[in-house]
């Protein structure tokens, strides 16, 4: 098997199996984009890491194979170590060293030309707001400065393939925005990346394709748009002006309204799916079980109808969100799954 | 090429020796220990004969070329224990991620925890001739010494690497260091002369890679004499080589693995 042109990284029927018979991976087939920005998306133990590590050439496969930069990984040649760059989820630093010494030796490990190492290094400190702490110890530092040096450090070589490993877990929003926007830049530059992250909203907006895994396999692949379209609905959530039980059989008759998918009720919320999605007929959908529920004799204090997101494809795909109690939570609180904000995503009705 | 090498092995062995001087506590041990022996057995076992064939040498004379061999032995020993650090942080792993060579990320520890190690000898030496000693420096003795040290401190160096890399874990190396270290010592000629020793101890004495190392010493820097020190540094550098190459195996190894 070859990478094709355009691609920068392949799985054909990759298997990983840990020991006690763990499948980590099952037959995953998938296709990273040269010059793109792909995310892995899925819930803890779908083989979003372990497929990572196989690509970085730090596990190997059980059957199937993988392809970066058209060599298999496993073999870790130099070319490809200069080449590929992974930033793993654990912070890995020596703390007894300060980060202008961690950026000065591996920038000698990756081979950095000796008369512009200084100056690259200055550059990426500039680059990552690593500037002035350069002198200070490691061991001195915020979870979040660690966060951005242990980042630099795996941009240093300028990586053709670089993967990572939830990137922006340990940041405040503006180290998040940051990480970003200078992933979007080496996008820019023609590098290709490959992230790891459970934020459904900044994958949406940062991301130029996603990959879905769910207990090893692949659910669905392709631009946040196209995924959502054919996967996410539009939702209407009515606050209620009293508590009703979980899983109550009261709101059960709102499915009966056209365009109704399914109802979820749990404290003062309630949450309807629709099957509908298109935005005019939603509306009429919307007013349609607003009915209903008076009919119910409930009182509506107010509602929101979300239009279709990523968020919502991912629950309905995995079905994490009726698997999971918490999901009501999540609803309440405003944040999607991953636990990330929905700002701009909902619109007051 | 060999350029990028040596600015690796360089550029490696300045972070050892960064983090040695940023233990300062550690450092200081390092140097207490061997002067305690040299204060406590030296002055302890001064009406102590050293046998016929060093007629006239005082015990504290006899005693500093086995303490500085000693230092290096206590140091070599315990020099994995960065190695162990580095694998709980997960910094060596990423080390070996880079396309350095995993023999180079060796060696320049390698080298670092060498050129310290001589440097406490000499320390050690120096503070020994302030106290008292009366060694017979002559160029050449000290070249033999440092030479004779240089290779053993390799070869342990390289087994405590070993020992990190294989276990992963400081307690394992406590154990390493204590079942390696007084065993080496008690069995050697750094303390008593071989001559001195009841046969079976004198037998196991003589296959030991510190008597060797102390003997080519303290024959240079003692005596003046060189006769034995080429089959010295022989059996030293073959035990320097083995126990490397060994190493080096297993920082292939795990490379691969990370």
């Amino acid at each position: 098997m070859t990478t094709e042109a355009g691609t920068a990284a392949v799985a054909r029927a990759l298997t990983k199996r840990y020991v006690k018979g763990v499948v980590a991976l099952d037959q995953l087939d998938l296709d990273i984009r040269r010059a793109s920005i792909t995310a892995l998306i899925g819930n803890n133990g779908s083989g979003k890491t372990t497929f990572l590590k196989i690509l970085a050439g730090l596990l190997t496969p059980n059957s199937g194979s993988a392809q970066a930069l058209g060599c298999d990984p496993a073999t870790r040649t130099t070319w490809l170590r200069a080449r590929l760059g992974y930033v793993s989820q654990s912070v890995e630093l020596d703390p007894e060293l300060t980060a202008g010494e961690t950026l000065s030796l591996f920038a000698t490990l990756y081979g950095l030309p000796r008369a512009t190492c200084h100056a690259e290094v200055a550059g990426l400190a500039k680059s990552f707001a690593l500037a002035e702490h350069l002198p200070r110890l490691v061991s001195t530092f915020s979870g979040g400065l660690r966060q951005r040096l242990h980042l630099a450090l795996g941009v240093l070589h300028e990586p053709e393939l670089l993967l990572l490993d939830e990137p922006t877990a340990a940041l405040d929003p503006a180290g998040r925005s940051f990480v970003w926007q200078f992933l979007q830049r080496l996008r820019n530059e023609g590098r290709t990346i490959v992230v790891v992250s459970h934020d459904l909203t900044e994958v949406s907006h940062h991301c130029q394709a996603i990959a879905l895994l769910h207990k090893g396999r692949l659910l669905t692949s392709g631009s946040p748009a196209d995924v959502i379209a054919a996967h996410a609905n539009w939702k209407l959530e009515v606050e209620l002006a009293e508590r009703v039980e979980q899983n109550t059989t009261r709101f059960q008759q709102v499915v009966s309204v056209p365009g109704v998918k399914s109802v979820s009720a749990h404290e003062r919320r309630l949450v309807a799916d629709f099957a509908e999605r298109d935005a005019s007929a939603v509306q009429r959908v919307a007013e349609a079980v607003l009915q209903q529920v008076a009919r119910l004799n409930a009182s509506v204090l107010g509602y929101r109808l979300h239009p279709p997101d990523l968020a919502s494809a991912y629950f309905n795909l995995t079905g994490a969100a009726i698997e999971e109690p918490e999901q009501s939570a999540n609803v309440e609180s405003g944040k999607g799954a991953d636990g990330g904000h929905r700002q701009g995503q909902e619109s007051m009705v | 090429m060999m350029a990028n090498t040596m600015r690796i092995l360089g550029a490696l062995c300045w972070r050892t020796w960064l983090k040695t001087a940023r233990r300062p506590v550690v450092l200081t041990f390092s140097f207490v220990q061997p002067i305690m022996w040299l204060l406590f057995f030296g002055f302890l076992f001064h009406r102590f004969d050293v046998g016929p064939a060093l007629r006239g040498v005082r015990y504290l004379d006899f005693l500093l070329p086995g303490v500085c061999a000693m230092t290096v032995l206590f140091g070599a020993s315990q020099s994995g224990i960065g190695l162990i650090r580095d694998l709980q942080t997960g910094f060596l792993q990423r080390v070996f991620d880079s396309p350095a060579n995993p023999g180079v990320v060796l060696g320049g520890k390698l080298l670092a925890d060498v050129v310290r190690l001589l440097a406490q000898a000499v320390v050690i030496g120096l503070l020994g001739l302030v106290m008292g000693t009366k060694l017979h420096f002559t160029l050449a003795g000290v070249v033999a010494a440092l030479l004779a040290l240089g290779l053993f401190a390799t070869a342990f160096c390289s087994l405590s690497y070993l020992v990190a890399m294989k276990t992963g874990t400081p307690e394992t190396m406590a154990t390493f260091v204590h079942l390696v270290n007084m065993p080496l010592l008690f069995t050697s000629s750094a303390l008593v002369p071989a001559r001195q020793m009841p046969d079976w101890l004198a037998a196991i004495s003589r296959v030991n890679p510190l008597t060797l190392a102390v003997d080519a010493s303290r024959n240079a820097l003692l005596l003046g004499e060189f006769a034995s020190l080429g089959r010295a540094l022989m059996l030293l550098g073959a035990v320097g080589t083995v126990l490397l190459a060994v190493a080096w195996t297993a920082a292939k190894e795990l490379r691969r693995e990370n």
